[in-house]
């Protein structure tokens, strides 16, 4: 059978060019996003909103939503960093981004509408984003170990 | 396996495993939303594990004097200055001290303060008007020792001082065995558990006289020390197995259904929500004398959520009184069957229209989790909100309904109906019966009224009058020399009376103006006299708010040299050095004759109605 041929380095990299600006887009934007929402949480300290600082869960839903987002997007962009160097990971770049824009959604969202004990049921998101980024990471491993 | 393959499997397989235990979870919820067929009336979990779900409602509950109804005694929980100060009172010298980090009283001999016995502080009971200390004793006993912890004035207070008794009164005239008393209502899940029951009947069939509360012997167990949240909301342990299931919570999240697992207050009728209360706020007794047994062995059979009045008899002015004095609880009502002792909350609430027509309840202006924790009531509550629900006519025309405002007061629907008539914890509290001003009627009823307890330099008859003419019936002119009601109550009324009117005299929401205020001052002083403790501190707390009033620092700093539970000789002297202090000048309010034109008191009047008083102590059942 014939193998296919390695495409040349500068060809390689060509390719993995839109994936890698996917990975800079979102990783910048949404570490921009999670700023200025870590900014907004400490508006609500500043205010004294009792609608944030008494409300226990939302309090936390809402910091967990706030430092996934912000990790989630560094994450993203460290992706971008090694990609050259794990191509095979390119494949799950989308599982990646999404996992990293559900779980903080989930997060942020269950902290609307919710019961004192429960978040609502947008925490669903943030499962379905973890089984994501469960996946874009297996992927990434897996290529790591190849050869 | 392609790749695509991989992918799609690895998404699918914890789908479609979550959709079997979903599935699974569905089913176990709906047999969970069954009421448990036996419900475990002994199933406490205890607030901790309340906390991990409800952190909200534990963090509001936590800030409540409810929480810290009783505790263990710690460097926390423990308010008093045991600082090694001796304290003196009915002629025994204690001294509260630390050792070890341990809380104790020394009880010192009077001739020279050698230590004749050591008491250990274990519990504290309170922790709002004042904090009651208990010691362990043999049997299993916990006791109430005599000295209490003033937080108010932060000061060692004796027990005598407190209730409704005379100075002639035993060192430990009030001394209580925590374990069949204060154990029902100041704890969560209350278990007295006597353990030789059988036996002290036995003595007693044989005729045996002897001191029960001494040789009983108990194995007092709680669920919770203090008033924690299965209190009201009934045992939780079956709640918080059946919510493990997410699909449980979350079917009653977004079907909005009750929980039958756990009573929510809110959910109950008006009557089932205030018998929440009322199980510790309504004075009441086992409801059959079978139940006797099982209160001092299991506790009360009532949880939240049941009909209160199956488990228990409220004590009303006429129930008869099982053993002792049979006037005991006829002497904790007004004539008109208004309770005038605290913790009779809900007796009040049950007279009133505002219950029986229209489906009042605690919570519609008290609530366990907001407000202000020393009342549990909110600011808007405060100033009639709660009132305004239902009363929306009288909410549109407030100004004139008060009546008040030409003259510039500020009257909240409560300073009118529901006055301050109930005497408990050493402060006057406002009634919860709602009800209408009534003068004339409260007046030859021998009881407070909102109008003469406001306006306490005026007559019943004054105050009847005004109240016809607003109604625009018609009227007779009451007599200018008639005794102002109040200061009536304090010098002939009984001890509650007398406790009450002192009270009220210098109340700072009082209508008195400053001359009134300044003119009553020496009758307080008079009223400082009396033989009852308590009236007595009511009185000088009335001249300290007065002379605060008038700005007058000097008779502040005198007025401070009194102490209410003092030897006599030393309130004689004090009094002495405040009258000294106290220039009269010429009035023109004589007080109905309680006053002479110069300012000084008319004491034949008042030794007149002194003699009227009635002298009996009042029980309190606290």
């Amino acid at each position: 059978m014939a193998q296919k041929p390695y495409p040349s380095a500068p060809a390689a990299e060509a390719a993995l060019e839109p994936a890698i600006r996917a990975h800079l887009r979102y990783g910048t934007s949404a570490l921009l996003l999670f700023l200025v929402g870590g900014l907004s949480l400490e508006f609500l300290h500043l205010i004294k909103a009792p609608w944030y600082l008494d409300h226990h869960l939302r309090r936390e839903l809402w910091v967990l939503g706030h430092a996934h987002g912000a990790l989630l997007a560094l994450l993203n962009l460290a992706w971008a960093a090694v990609l050259p160097r794990l191509p095979a990971a390119a494949s799950a770049g989308w599982a990646l981004r999404w996992g990293a824009a559900l779980v903080p959604a989930g997060f942020l969202l269950g902290g609307i509408g919710n019961s004192e004990s429960d978040p609502s049921l947008a925490i669903l998101a943030t499962p379905l984003g973890a089984a994501l980024l469960l996946l874009a990471l297996f992927t990434a491993t897996r290529a790591a170990w190849r050869r | 396996m392609s790749r695509r393959l991989a992918t799609i499997l690895s998404l699918a397989l914890p789908g479609l495993l979550a959709l079997v235990l979903a599935g699974a979870w569905g089913w176990s919820a709906k047999q969970g939303l069954e009421p448990p067929e036996a419900r475990d009336e002994f199933a406490y979990a205890g607030s901790t594990s309340c906390k991990s779900c409800h952190a909200d409602h534990h963090a509001s509950w936590s800030r409540t004097y409810h929480r810290t109804m009783t505790q263990e005694a710690s460097a926390k929980s423990v308010q008093g200055a045991f600082d090694g100060q001796v304290v003196r009172y009915w002629g025994q010298p204690v001294r509260p001290t630390q050792k070890d980090g341990r809380f104790l009283f020394e009880y010192l001999d009077p001739r020279d303060l050698s230590v004749l016995g050591s008491v250990p502080v274990a519990r504290t009971v309170g922790s709002h008007r004042y904090q009651q200390y208990l010691a362990e004793a043999p049997g299993g006993r916990y006791q109430r020792l005599p000295l209490i912890w003033h937080n108010g004035e932060q000061r060692w207070i004796h027990y005598n001082g407190a209730f409704l008794y005379d100075d002639n009164q035993r060192y430990d005239q009030h001394a209580a065995t925590w374990n069949p008393n204060c154990i029902y209502c100041h704890n969560t899940g209350p278990e007295p558990r006597i353990t030789n029951a059988e036996e002290l009947f036995q003595r007693l069939k044989r005729g045996e006289r002897f001191n029960y509360l001494s040789e009983a012997h108990w194995d007092s167990q709680v669920a919770e020390l203090g008033i924690a949240c299965e209190a009201c909301h009934g045992p939780g342990a079956q709640h918080a197995a059946a919510n493990r299931n997410p699909v449980r919570r979350y079917w009653l999240h977004l079907s909005g259904r009750a929980d039958p697992s756990i009573v929510n207050p809110r959910r109950l009728t008006p009557e089932r929500a205030a018998q929440v209360c009322g199980q510790c706020h309504g004075q009441r007794l086992p409801a059959r004398p079978d139940l006797v047994d099982r209160w001092l062995s299991r506790g009360p059979t009532y949880r939240a959520g049941d009909d209160l009045q199956a488990h228990v008899r409220l004590v009303t002015r006429d129930t008869p009184v099982p053993a002792g004095d049979p006037d005991t609880f006829r002497l904790r009502f007004w004539s008109d069957g208004t309770p005038r002792l605290s913790a009779y909350e809900l007796q009040g609430l049950m007279q009133s229209s505002c219950y029986t027509r229209g489906g009042a309840s605690c919570i519609g202006c008290h609530s366990a989790h907001d407000g202000d924790p020393a009342g549990m009531i909110s600011a808007e509550n405060r100033e009639g909100a709660a009132c305004e629900g239902c009363h929306q006519g009288i909410a549109q025309t407030l100004p004139a309904h008060r009546q008040h405002a030409a003259t510039g007061a500020n009257t909240d629907c409560v300073d009118c109906h529901m006055p301050k008539l109930a005497y408990g914890v050493m402060e006057i509290h406002r009634s919860h019966h709602i009800e209408k001003p009534a003068p004339a009627v409260n007046a030859s009823g021998q009881r407070p009224d909102a109008c003469t307890g406001c306006h306490g330099d005026r007559s019943a008859g004054w105050a009847e009058t005004a109240l016809r003419q607003w109604r625009g019936e018609p009227t007779e002119p009451s007599s200018p020399t008639a005794l102002p009601e109040n200061l009536r109550q304090l010098f002939a009324g009984d001890p509650v009376q007398r406790a009450v009117a002192a009270r009220l005299a210098g109340a700072e929401d009082s209508a008195l103006g400053p001359v009134a205020r300044r003119a009553q001052l020496p009758l307080l002083f008079a009223a400082m006299e009396d033989r009852y403790p308590a009236v007595r501190r009511f009185a000088w707390l009335s001249a300290r708010q007065t002379a605060t009033v008038l700005g007058d620092t000097r008779l502040l700093q005198t007025l401070a040299g009194f102490d209410f539970i003092a030897d006599a000789p030393l309130r004689a002297e004090a009094l002495i050095r405040i009258r000294q202090q106290f220039r009269p000048v010429a009035i023109a309010d004589l007080q109905g004759g309680l006053l002479r034109d110069d300012g000084g008191v008319e004491a034949e009047l008042i030794a007149s109605l002194r003699a009227q008083a009635d002298g009996r102590a009042i029980n309190i059942g606290e």
